[in-house]
């Protein structure tokens, strides 16, 4: 169910340790963290803010590099202490603010990865694009620029860019912070049709539980700095999945067994003075 | 907020209908609102608070300044008496030669600090090395440089331009670096992740990213260029319309100094909003941005 | 220990930004420069070369320096800025705050100032001359309308861009307009007159020092003009420099106020 049939994107991180600023302010951001994520698998990433999330994404994306420990994907290591990950095309960034270029037009944006690395030519490209935006519902925006657009348009669009790439993993960093309600329960339904159609992994990190559950096969939960794995809950609700799901009682217990979870190292956050980090 | 949905393409056309009949309906408006008249009415106010101090009640003092009749006569008429006129082709050779001496300086100011601002702002290394000195000079305001420019250039039309170039040069290339370190990081994490080489990162994030700091620079400059331009040619110029303002002076012929004046603020504002234009033009993201 | 953290690292910030690469990457190009420079006026390259060598400056500026006409140019140059600059904001301050805060008066005002400002505040100086009794009131005017349009349109900028829910929020606790004048306006304007000043007091020292050069027989752009005239070109060089020194005294002071008056723009 989790392994969605792909066969490429397995992520194994191995006793990982970060610390930013090692003469100076000495951060421990992660301490010894391991976690393995199977090729296609939907992993969702949970835990209170300043944990630690983000610079785990950041270090398999290959933003900056790691103290200890080992990040490989499909067997190859690509980030040890030694050297960090290239950024590249086969782990792509959905940010959390968003980072689609605004002096681009939709389609300018959604061609530039296959354009830049020489895959196809604009044309072939813009054909790709052109398919992809029409299987997300976006073809009356192509000629948009990204400030003529909506937030929830913005994140379909940033999703699009990424698959129009022939991309192992999607890393997903909060995407739906800041977004009511509505847009994002329509957001989720995107992102879960596009999981089912595209079998990628997916690493996504987010505050939300019931996100987390929703739309996650399984959730991981991190500790309060310094970031740890404190526990790891398989989601074993069936896909395809829709709203009914929210009414479940499955649905209900995992949302209980997480908050319990996440709530306790909340609350250590919280009595450790944390600032509120975005 | 609207559940997101995909808009269909004939909302585009729908929306452009609707900006230009609101455009109408807001001139409409405009119109029938006080403020029109307003506009007119302090512009002759400020036209007939001159004529009146100057050649009506001739007030002490400023009755040695020309007044808005005489120099409006001198500038229309065929045979003026200070030889300054719309059909006097003298006129128009020191516009001319004051717009030249503009053009290649900005020109210049243009080509070499706009790559080099870019470059400071992709390249540590380089900015390290030349920041400092650009720092060490900036402080000196740029019409300390006339004498010492006349003094390294063979020829005064070479000081005047390099003059009028400095200023340029340097608000041209601070802005552009600006600019560049404007650019959020996260452009360039995204670039990264889409395998970006060095140059596609350049041209396709530092450039465009840029952009709307690089017009703000080039209006500055234009408007500095203005500014050293009247400077150097009253100190050092031969032709130009700073050089006509203060020969006028020495000539006593004080009409063909108000006339001069009005037509430096006319090119200078022109050659502004020229700019505007063309980085309007450049920047269709930025100028649909205030347009929800 | 989130304390002690941060003194670590403010402190090792402070380490690194004086002694890190970028900064002995800047004093060997500046050191380099010098060189260079020394080099060109010797050996008499084209155009850079005849720029008085450092080592001329150097020897010039040791007895320069101990001539009373020196620094009273310093003096003459700074009361005009000061003059003139003080001018602009006693004038230009009620003038943006009037234009912002009444439609009447902007749409009046509004088209005088497009139409004057674009104007180089240098091309004002015959007129100025023409106009005023004395050379210094004629120097001060110039210098003022050099800072005067940045003032106002900063202020009125200001003003415009203030968040209409600070008013509306005033006004739902009974504030008067009064009130809302002092309380409000008048500090949400500060940051923007606080920018137009500072760009006001380099726009200052430009026009003073070209307006001296041209129309004047004192003051640091005098003493740099008359040094080209005489032949005394080393001291050429040491009034520029002097010219910078005094424009950064003035915009260190202007900026050191501003951080003053608006204590809340400061980043945590
Ligand atoms: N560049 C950095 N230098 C020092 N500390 C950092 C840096 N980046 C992040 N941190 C610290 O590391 C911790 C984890 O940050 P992050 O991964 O962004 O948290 P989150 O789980 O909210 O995404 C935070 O406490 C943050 O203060
Ligand atoms: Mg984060």
């Amino acid at each position: 169910m989790s392994n969605n049939g792909s066969t490429v994107g397995s992520v194994s991180i191995r006793n990982v340790t970060k610390i930013f600023d090692p003469e100076g302010a000495h951060v421990l951001a992660l301490d010894n963290c391991s976690l393995e994520i199977p090729a296609g698998e939907f992993c969702v990433i949970v835990g209170p803010s300043g944990c630690g999330k983000t610079t785990l994404l950041n270090a398999i994306a290959g933003f900056h590099g790691i103290s200890s420990g080992e990040i490989s994907l499909d067997g190859v290591p690509i980030c040890t202490p030694e050297k960090m990950a290239e950024p590249g095309a086969d782990r792509i960034v959905v940010f959390q603010n968003g980072a689609l270029f605004p002096w681009y037009t939709v389609m300018e944006n959604v061609i530039y990865g296959p354009v830049v690395q020489g895959k196809m030519t604009e044309a072939e490209a813009r054909q790709a694009a052109g398919k992809i935006l029409g299987e997300m519902g976006l073809q009356g925006i192509a000629n948009c620029y990204i400030n003529e657009i909506s937030s929830g348009m913005r994140r379909r669009v940033e999703i699009a860019r990424a698959m129009v790439n022939d991309l192992k993993i999607l890393l997903m960093d909060e995407p739906y912070r800041a977004m009511d309600a509505l847009t994002k329960s329509v957001m989720h339904k995107h992102l879960l049709d596009v999981y089912d159609r595209a079998h990628k992994t997916i690493f996504f990190i987010t505050h939300d539980l019931e996100e987390a559950i929703y739309l996650g096969s399984r959730v991981v939960v991190m500790t309060t700095r310094p970031g740890r794995i404190k526990k790891v809950i398989d989601v074993d609700i069936p896909r395809p999945r829709d709203l009914q799901v929210l009414a479940s009682e499955r649905y209900r217990e995992l949302k209980m067994e997480v908050l319990e979870a996440v709530q306790e190292e909340a609350r250590k956050a919280f009595e450790a003075g944390e600032r509120e980090f975005a | 907020m609207q559940i997101p949905s995909a808009k269909p393409k004939g909302d585009a056309v729908l929306a452009e209908i609707t900006n230009f009949e609101a455009m109408a309906f807001r001139l409409k408006q405009w119109i029938k609102s006080p403020r029109p008249y307003l506009m007119v009415a302090g512009l002759l106010l400020f036209l007939a608070v001159w004529y009146m101090t100057t050649e009506l009640f001739k007030l002490p003092r400023f009755e040695k300044l020309p007044g808005p009749v005489a120099v409006i006569r001198e500038w229309l008429s065929e045979d003026p008496s200070y030889g300054i006129s719309i059909y006097v082709s003298e006129y128009y050779l020191h516009i001319i030669k004051s717009m030249m001496r503009v053009f290649e300086a900005f020109g210049l100011a243009t080509l070499l600090g706009v790559p080099l601002g870019l470059f400071m702002g992709w390249k540590k290394v380089f900015r390290d090395y030349t920041f400092p000195i650009d720092e060490t000079l900036r402080p000196i305001p740029m019409l300390a440089w006339v004498p010492l420019a006349i003094l390294m250039w063979p020829a005064r039309e070479a000081a005047i331009v390099y003059l009028t170039f400095l200023a340029a040069f340097f608000a041209t290339t601070l802005n552009t670096l600006l600019g560049v370190e404007s650019i959020d990081e996260v452009y360039f994490r995204a670039a990264r992740c889409l395998g970006s080489k060095p140059r596609h990162i350049f041209f396709r994030v530092v450039v465009p990213g840029a952009l709307p700091y690089i017009f703000t620079g080039l209006q500055i400059s234009m408007g500095v260029a203005w500014f050293s331009l009247v400077a150097g040619e009253m100190l050092a110029g031969e032709y130009g319309l700073g050089y006509l303002i203060w020969n006028s002076f020495v000539m006593v012929q004080y009409p063909i100094i108000v006339i001069a004046m009005v037509t430096l603020g006319f090119i200078g504002w022109a050659s502004s909003a020229a700019i505007r234009f063309v980085g309007a033009l450049l920047m269709k993201w930025k100028v649909r941005e205030v347009s929800p | 220990m989130s304390g002690r953290n941060k003194n670590s690292n403010s402190l090792g910030k402070l380490g690194k930004s004086i002694f890190n690469i970028s900064f002995y990457r800047g004093v060997v190009a500046i050191i380099a420069s010098l060189i260079f420079w020394e080099f060109a006026a010797r050996v008499h390259l084209p155009v850079i070369g005849m720029i008085p060598a450092p080592s001329a400056v150097a020897g010039s500026l040791s007895s320069l320096i101990f001539t009373g006409y020196y620094w009273e140019s310093w003096y003459v140059s700074f009361e005009r800025v000061f003059s003139g600059f003080v001018m602009a904001q006693i004038i230009g301050i009620p003038v943006g705050l009037l234009m912002g805060m009444s439609r009447k008066f902007r749409d009046l005002g509004f088209p005088i100032l497009e139409v004057l400002r674009p104007i180089p505040p240098l091309a004002w100086v015959p007129a100025s001359v023409i106009f005023w009794p004395t050379p210094q009131m004629s120097m001060v005017f110039v210098t003022f309308l050099g800072a005067f349009f940045t003032t106002v349109l900063n202020i009125l900028g200001g003003v415009s861009n203030i968040d209409i829910r600070y008013i509306r929020s005033a006004r739902s606790f009974g504030a008067s307009n009064k009130d809302i004048f002092w309380r409000i306006v008048l500090p949400a304007t500060l940051p923007s007159l606080c920018t137009g000043m500072t760009v006001g007091m380099g726009i200052t020292w430009e026009v003073v020092v070209a307006a001296e050069m041209i129309a004047s027989r004192s003051g640091l752009g005098f003493l740099t003009w008359r040094s080209y005239v005489a032949g005394d070109y080393p001291v050429i060089v040491i009034g520029m420099i002097s010219i910078g020194i005094a424009g950064y005294i003035s915009s260190s002071i202007i900026r050191l106020l501003s951080g003053r008056a608006t204590p809340w723009l400061k980043i945590i």
